[in-house]
């Protein structure tokens, strides 16, 4: 199965690094900046908070697992 | 008397077997607090009782550690906390207690039925019991403790998403989420660990329902997943402080909220102690450590779970009681953030994040304490 993980270093404000190689080598041809905007104002909800900005001191890991039993929308089936 | 024996021994020889052959009958203690719940906090615990236990007067923290929610039970159901043990109250068997003598931590076993000053709980009592707390029980809340998913160390894997984890662990194998699709290598523990209710709350799986062997404790899943000799497919639960103290053995996972736009550690980098993201919430898999006591029709507790309860929020002012200790560095030292450098802060297991301002800021003096 091709593996999808892959890591973005963000840029500038949004930014964050990882040194560590993941379990799969990003595909040659992967993207590099389809991170999705970090939140960039004060943060007042949780969405805010949990999306907001951070520093290139911070490691961010952007992982797109593979997840069969997803919903066709995305969300998650009920618990077993 | 002999059903609480019957119930808390039981539970007492399931959670600390290995130790029972070693433990001697315990001596008298001097100036006993007597705490039972949470394994995760341990680190803290033995913390201020190698101070106290050095005093010119000291006290002694009598530490048994079955779980949170054992430790919420244990003192809901202390109904008659100066006579006979109520069923499900009190504790027996195996405890530990920090001997200034030998400067050691050092176990022993409770022949007797004993009460529980203040139950331990990385958890609200909602979640162990479904209801808020009995009338004459009061929940004080501590520092924050950041709940994991670890990994071995020759694990390759660096993050996990809440969706990942809600179908590794609520569907084993089925549930497709690779590697972690060895239900035998998925170190867990049960639905009385707040370890594991946390972090059942962030991903939507409810702790009744995880897939898994159970490890009895912190020290079970450090055991297993440091021990595996399948590290891609093993995945245990921990908290940070425990994990912490065992970064040669483990790794720990960043995590992917729901909503959120990608995975952060609980540190700002996989090997800083900073906690940078928990105080922040891009980290949201933690809790706080609830101290659960008895208080009379004065709403006041006991002396000694007072005396606990005041060190470890540092009420130690005229209202307090003094410590031997400053709590915040104890804290900071033990592994866990202190509510004073938090920037966020929740109102129940798993609950939204909110913007946090501390009435004294401590950030600082986190930030100038941990390793850099």
């Amino acid at each position: 199965m091709k593996k999808l993980m892959f890591m973005v270093l963000f840029a500038a404000a949004c930014g964050g690094s990882d040194s560590k190689t993941p379990d799969a080598a990003p595909p040659a041809d992967a993207p590099i900046d389809t991170a999705p905007a970090c939140f960039s104002g004060t943060p007042m909800t949780h969405n805010d908070l949990i999306n907001a900005c951070v520093d290139q001191s911070v490691t961010v890991i952007h992982k797109m697992p593979v997840l069969p039993l997803l919903n066709p929308d995305g969300t998650l089936p009920p618990p077993p | 008397m002999r059903i609480c024996l019957s119930v808390v021994g039981a539970l007492g020889v399931l959670t600390a077997a290995p130790y029972l052959a070693d433990a001697a009958d315990c001596p008298t203690f001097t100036d006993p607090i007597v705490l039972n719940g949470s394994s995760a906090v341990e680190p803290l615990v033995i913390a201020m009782a190698k101070v106290l236990s050095a005093q010119a007067s000291p006290t002694t923290l009598v530490y048994a550690k079955p779980g949170s929610c054992v430790g919420v039970t244990s003192v809901q159901e202390d109904a008659t906390p100066t006579a006979a043990c109520a069923v499900g109250a009190c504790i027996t068997g195996t405890v530990e207690y920090f001997d200034a003598g030998t400067n050691a931590v050092t176990t022993c076993t409770l022949t007797a039925p004993t009460h529980v000053d203040v139950g331990l709980s990385d958890v609200w009592v909602d979640t162990c019991t479904g209801a808020q707390p009995k009338a004459g029980v009061k929940d004080t809340t501590g520092p924050v403790e950041p709940m994991l998913f670890v990994v071995p160390k020759a694990s390759q894997q660096q993050a996990i998403t809440a969706e990942e984890a809600f179908f590794a662990f609520g569907y084993g194998a089925s549930g497709q989420a690779r590697p972690w699709t060895v239900e035998t290598n998925l170190a867990i523990r049960n639905p009385t660990s707040g370890t594991e209710q946390v972090l059942a709350h962030n991903i939507g799986l409810p702790a009744g329902r995880w897939k898994g062997m159970d490890k009895g404790g912190s020290g079970g899943v450090v055991t297993a997943v440091a021990n595996s000799t399948a590290p891609d497919s093993t995945i245990g639960i921990l908290g940070s402080d425990v994990y912490d103290a065992n970064r040669d053995k483990l790794t720990a996972l960043a995590f992917q909220a729901f909503h959120q736009r990608g995975a952060f550690y609980a540190d700002s980098t996989a090997t800083s102690f900073d906690k940078r993201n928990v105080r922040n919430g891009h980290y949201v898999n933690w809790g706080y450590l609830h101290m659960i006591a008895r208080v009379d029709g004065s709403n006041a507790m006991n002396a000694a779970a007072r005396r606990f309860t005041d060190w470890v929020t540092g009420n130690t002012g005229t209202t307090g009681t003094p410590a031997p200790f400053d709590i915040t560095n104890l804290t900071i030292q033990s592994k866990l953030v202190p509510t004073c450098a938090m920037k966020v802060s929740r109102q129940s297991e798993g609950g939204v994040l909110a913007p946090f301002r501390p009435a004294v800021d401590c950030s600082a003096t986190f930030d100038a304490t941990v390793p850099h």
